[in-house]
C-alpha cells in the first residue's frame, strides 16, 4: 500500500510532536515551600573543568562542602570549621577546630581529617599550583591534638587564613573521594543527585553544626547563557538566577514579581598592557590610551549601569584597595593625542585580545577601538578562546588584553602579587628567562608588593599596597574599566538570600518562600 | 550545404534558449529568487555608495534606537546604523560566497574530470577520497578546521572551501563517465585529438549545467555556513559588519531591541532562500531529466 502524506500534514505532525516534546521536557519550579531552584552563572555540575569539579559537583554555591575559614561581608576571615587561629611563628599557624561538627556520613570531624584532607588530597592531588597559592608543601600539616592542627608555610604568609577561606579548600573524611563523585562534606546540604551538564540536587543536612537549614532541598540548574537564565526566571521555571541578561535588568527593576539585588564583588575588569612589547613599552602611549576612554560611559551605557567606574585595578570591596588616591585619567582626547605624538607610536595596529567567553568583552573592545581610533591609535581586536589566548599571552605576542581579575577568598593579596610582581604568575616565566615580564614595573613596585604581602599590620599593608597601585597607575600599566558587580534576580516571594561579595560564598540556609 | 546546417543549428539553439528562458520566467518562484539575488548583488556592489553612515561609526548616546527615518533598521548596542552595516555586510557575505564556491567548483570539477576520464586506479583513489570527505558532516568539519586555524574570515573561507568540493567531484565524474562514451568523444579520440582538448572542448561543456545548478545552490549554503561560524565566534572579528556576527551580538537583546538580531537574521534567511529558488529554477531548465514531481512525499 502506498499512502500519500501531504507536506502540510507532515509539518503539522512534526509541529505537534515538537510541542508535546517541549511540554514533556519542561520542569517548572515546584513552588513547594521548602524547595528552590537556583541558576548560577557557571555550570554547577562543574562539567568540563577538572580542577574545581568534585565528581560532577562544583564546590561553589552548592554548600555541600566547607573550608576551615569563611569570609565576612567585609572580606575578613571568619571562623567556620576552625574556631580560632594564631600565628605561632613567622611561618607557622595553629588552628583550633570546632567540636561537634558531623560529616554527612555521621562521623565527627577531627584533626586527623584535616591532616589527611591537606596531605592526601589538597597538597598531592590538585596540582602544583596549590603550593604557590597556599604557600604550603606536602608534609607541612600536623595534628597537635584531636581539635588542634599546625600548618607550616614555606615563607611568611600573613594572608594564609583568608586564603584558605575558599570553597576548594574543603575538609572531608578519608573515605570520601570527591574526584570520583563520593562527596562527603560538613555543609548544610548533602549531595543527592547529579545530572551532568544539566542540574544537581542537594537536600538539607539535619545534623549541620550551624543548625538545620531552612530549605528542604535545592536544585542548581546549568544555564551559562544569560538570556537562557533570564527566560527561565521569567517563565517561572526557576526561583533565583545570577547575572540575568543586562538588556533585561531595567525591565526586571520595574517588575513587582521579581526582586533584583546588585552586589559589588572583589573583581575588576581592566585592560592589561604588555610593558615589554613595542610600542606599548612607551609610558606616554599607555597614558594616552588611559586618557582616551570614559569608564563612566562604559558602565552607564554598555553595561546598563551594572558595575562601578574604576580608577585602579583592585576592587574597592577589598580594604587595601586604592581608588581615590590614584591618578585620574579623565577622558581627554586632545591630551591623549599630544601624548601619542610624544610617544614612539608609528601607526602600527596594536593587538587587543579578548577571551570569547568574557561577557561584554567584545563590546568593550569595539568601544575602545573607536575611542583609540579618535586619538590616532589603531587596534586589531582578536576574540580568542581561552587556550589560544593563553598561548598568545605566554609568548608575549600582544599589546593589550581585556581581562577580569577576581578573588574568590577574603585574602586578595594574590591579585597584586600574581599580576604585578615580577615573580607573579603573569610575569615570572618571561622575567626569569628574559629579564622582562608582562605587567611588572619591577624595582620599587616589587618591594612594595612584597611589603604588603608579608605585613601583619593592616595599616602597613594598606600603605604599601596603595603606593604600589599609585605607581602602577602612574605608569599606566593597566587601563582600568570597572569594578565588577553581580546581579541576583529572584521570585519576589523568596526571602533570605544571603548576598555576599564573593557570590560563590552565598549561603542558602535562611531561604524561605512567603506564603 | 554547410551554411544551411549551421543556420538551422543556430536557429534551433535560439528557439530552445528562448523557450527555456520563457519557462524560467513563467515561474514566480524563479522571479522571486532572481529578484532577491539581484537585490543582494546591487547592495553588494553599490551599498557602500548609498549607505547613510560609516558602518563602524559609533554613536553611544543613540544606542538601541528602533527603526526610524534616520536609521531605517535601527541602531545597535554601540549606536551604529544597522542598515549601513547590513549593506557593507552584503558585500562581505556575497564576496565570501562567490570565492568559496569558486574554489570548491574548480577543485571539485578538476578531481571529477580526472577521475571520470582517467578511470582505473586514479578513479578509485579519487572517489575514495571523495567518500572520506563526504563521510564527515560538512559544517562540523568546517568548525573543526576553523577552530584549529583560529578565528578569522580568511580561515572560515579556507574551512568552508576545504569541506565542500566533494559533491562537485561526484556530479562531474558521473557526467564525464556518460559523456566520454558518446560518439562525438570517441570520434575525437579516433581523430587523435589530445585528451586535454577533448576535456576542454567536449567534456566540460557537457558538465556545465549540473555544476552551475550546484554552485547556485551552494552560494546560499556558504553564506549560511559563514554566518554560522561567525555566530559562534570563529569568523569575522569585531567590528567587521558580518551578518552572523551582527546576529550573535544581538541575541541578548531579542526582547528589548529585536532589530539587532532579527534584521541580519532575516537578511541571511532571504539570501539563502533567494539562491535556493534560483538554483531550483536553473535546475528545472538546465536539467530536463529532473522531475519536479519526484519531490512529492510518498
Amino acid at each position: 500500500m502506498n499512502s500519500t502524506v501531504s507536506r502540510r500534514q507532515l509539518l503539522g505532525g512534526i509541529g505537534a510532536a515538537a510541542v508535546s516534546g517541549l511540554a514533556g521536557c519542561a520542569e517548572g519550579s515546584t513552588d513547594e515551600p521548602g524547595t528552590f531552584t537556583i541558576v548560577p552563572h557557571m555550570d554547577p555540575t562543574g562539567a568540563g573543568d577538572s580542577w574545581d569539579n568534585w565528581g560532577g559537583m562544583s564546590p561553589y554555591w552548592t554548600r555541600v562542602v566547607e573550608p576551615l575559614v569563611w569570609g565576612t561581608e567585609d572580606m575578613q576571615p571568619e571562623p567556620w570549621l576552625a574556631t580560632d587561629w594564631e600565628a605561632t611563628g613567622d611561618t607557622t599557624w595553629v588552628f583550633e577546630l570546632r567540636e561537634g561538627v558531623s560529616f554527612h556520613n555521621g562521623e565527627e570531624m577531627t584533626a586527623d581529617d584535616v591532616v589527611t584532607t591537606f596531605e592526601d588530597d589538597i597538597l598531592t592531588e590538585r596540582g602544583d599550583f596549590v603550593y604557590g597559592w597556599l604557600h604550603l608543601e606536602p608534609n607541612s600539616v600536623e595534628k597537635i591534638d584531636d581539635y588542634t592542627v599546625e600548618f607550616e608555610n614555606t615563607e611568611p604568609f600573613p594572608g594564609f587564613p583568608g586564603t584558605i577561606a575558599h570553597n576548594m579548600i574543603d575538609i572531608h573524611p578519608p573515605e570520601a573521594e570527591p574526584r570520583e563523585g563520593n562527596v562527603i562534606g560538613t555543609g548544610p546540604f548533602t549531595l543527592e543527585e547529579i545530572d551532568n551538564g544539566q542540574q544537581l540536587e542537594v537536600a538539607a543536612f539535619e545534623d549541620y553544626w550551624g543548625g538545620e537549614p531552612g530549605p528542604d532541598s535545592l536544585t542548581f540548574r546549568a544555564a551559562e547563557d544569560a538570556t537562557t537564565r533570564t527566560n527561565l526566571l521569567e517563565s517561572g521555571d526557576v526561583d533565583i538566577i545570577y547575572d540575568p541578561a543586562k538588556s533585561r535588568v531595567s525591565s526586571f527593576r520595574a517588575d513587582d514579581d521579581i526582586a533584583l539585588e546588585t552586589e559589588q564583588s572583589p573583581g575588576s575588569t581592566y585592560v592589561s598592557v604588555n610593558l615589554y612589547n613595542e610600542p606599548t613599552d612607551d609610558a606616554a602611549l599607555r597614558q594616552a590610551l588611559n586618557h582616551a576612554i570614559s569608564q563612566e560611559e562604559i558602565v552607564d551605557s554598555l553595561l546598563e549601569g551594572i558595575g562601578i567606574a574604576a580608577r585602579g585595578p583592585i576592587s574597592t570591596v577589598i580594604d587595601w584597595a586604592a581608588d581615590k588616591e590614584l591618578p585620574n585619567y579623565e577622558r581627554d582626547h586632545d591630551a591623549a593625542r599630544e601624548l601619542v605624538d610624544e610617544s614612539s607610536y608609528d601607526g602600527e595596529a596594536l593587538s587587543c585580545l579578548v577571551e570569547n567567553d568574557m561577557d561584554d568583552g567584545g563590546l568593550i573592545a569595539q568601544r575602545l577601538d573607536s575611542e583609540f581610533d579618535d586619538i590616532g591609535v589603531d587596534i586589531d581586536v582578536e576574540v580568542l578562546e581561552q587556550a589560544s589566548l593563553d598561548d598568545r599571552v605566554d609568548s608575549g605576542e600582544f599589546h593589550l588584553r581585556i581581562r577580569g581579575s577576581q578573588s574568590n577568598s577574603p585574602a586578595a593579596d594574590y591579585l597584586m602579587w600574581e599580576n604585578f610582581h615580577s615573580l607573579g604568575i603573569s610575569n615570572i616565566d618571561r622575567y626569569e628567562n628574559e629579564g622582562t615580564g608582562l605587567h611588572n614595573l619591577g624595582g620599587e613596585v616589587d618591594e612594595l608588593i612584597e611589603t604588603g604581602f608579608q605585613s601583619r599590620e593592616p595599616d602597613e599593608k594598606e600603605t604599601a599596597y596603595v603606593e604600589a597601585q599609585r605607581q602602577i597607575m602612574e605608569g599606566a600599566v593597566v587601563i582600568p574599566l570597572y569594578f565588577q558587580e553581580y546581579v541576583v534576580a529572584a521570585d519576589a516571594a523568596i526571602e533570605g538570600i544571603g548576598h555576599h561579595p564573593i557570590d560563590r560564598l552565598t549561603e542558602w540556609t535562611d531561604l524561605r518562600r512567603e506564603s | 550545404m554547410n551554411d544551411l546546417v549551421g543556420s538551422l543549428r543556430t536557429r534551433y539553439r535560439d528557439v530552445r534558449t528562448s523557450r527555456e528562458l520563457r519557462a524560467f520566467l513563467a515561474d514566480p518562484l524563479n522571479i522571486a529568487g532572481l529578484a532577491i539575488v539581484g537585490t543582494l548583488v546591487i547592495a553588494a556592489v553599490f551599498g557602500p555608495l548609498v549607505a547613510p553612515y560609516d558602518p563602524a561609526a559609533q554613536d553611544v548616546p543613540n544606542r538601541l534606537q528602533g527603526p526610524s527615518l534616520a536609521h531605517p533598521f535601527g541602531t545597535d548596542q554601540l549606536g551604529r546604523d544597522i542598515f549601513s552595516r547590513l549593506l557593507y555586510g552584503a558585500r562581505l557575505s556575497l564576496g565570501i560566497a562567490v570565492l568559496v564556491t569558486a574554489i570548491r567548483l574548480v577543485l571539485g570539477t578538476t578531481i571529477g574530470v580526472l577521475a571520470g576520464y582517467a578511470g582505473g586506479w586514479i578513479d578509485e583513489l579519487l572517489m575514495r577520497l571523495v567518500d572520506v570527505q563526504l563521510a564527515f558532516p560538512g559544517l562540523v568539519l568546517a568548525l573543526v578546521i576553523a577552530g584549529i586555524l583560529g578565528p578569522s574570515l580568511r580561515n572560515v573561507m579556507i574551512a568552508l572551501a576545504v569541506v565542500g568540493w566533494a559533491s562537485y567531484a561526484r556530479v562531474v565524474r558521473a557526467s564525464v563517465l556518460s559523456t566520454k562514451e558518446r560518439e562525438f568523444v570517441q570520434a575525437a579520440q579516433l581523430m587523435g585529438v589530445s585528451r586535454f582538448r577533448i576535456t576542454i572542448r567536449h567534456l566540460l561543456p557537457n558538465v556545465a549545467s549540473p555544476v552551475i545548478v550546484l554552485a547556485t545552490l551552494n552560494l546560499g549554503t556558504v553564506i549560511l555556513g559563514t554566518a554560522g561560524l561567525s555566530f559562534i565566534g570563529l569568523g569575522a572579528q569585531p567590528p567587521t559588519p558580518e551578518w552572523g556576527t551582527m546576529l550573535s551580538a544581538g541575541r541578548h537583546y531579542l526582547r528589548d531591541a529585536w532589530w539587532i538580531a532579527n534584521i541580519p537574521g532575516v537578511a541571511i534567511m532571504l539570501t539563502v532562500l533567494g539562491f535556493n529558488l534560483l538554483g531550483d529554477g536553473l535546475r528545472d531548465i538546465l536539467d530536463p531529466k529532473h522531475d519536479a514531481t519526484s519531490e512529492k512525499i510518498t
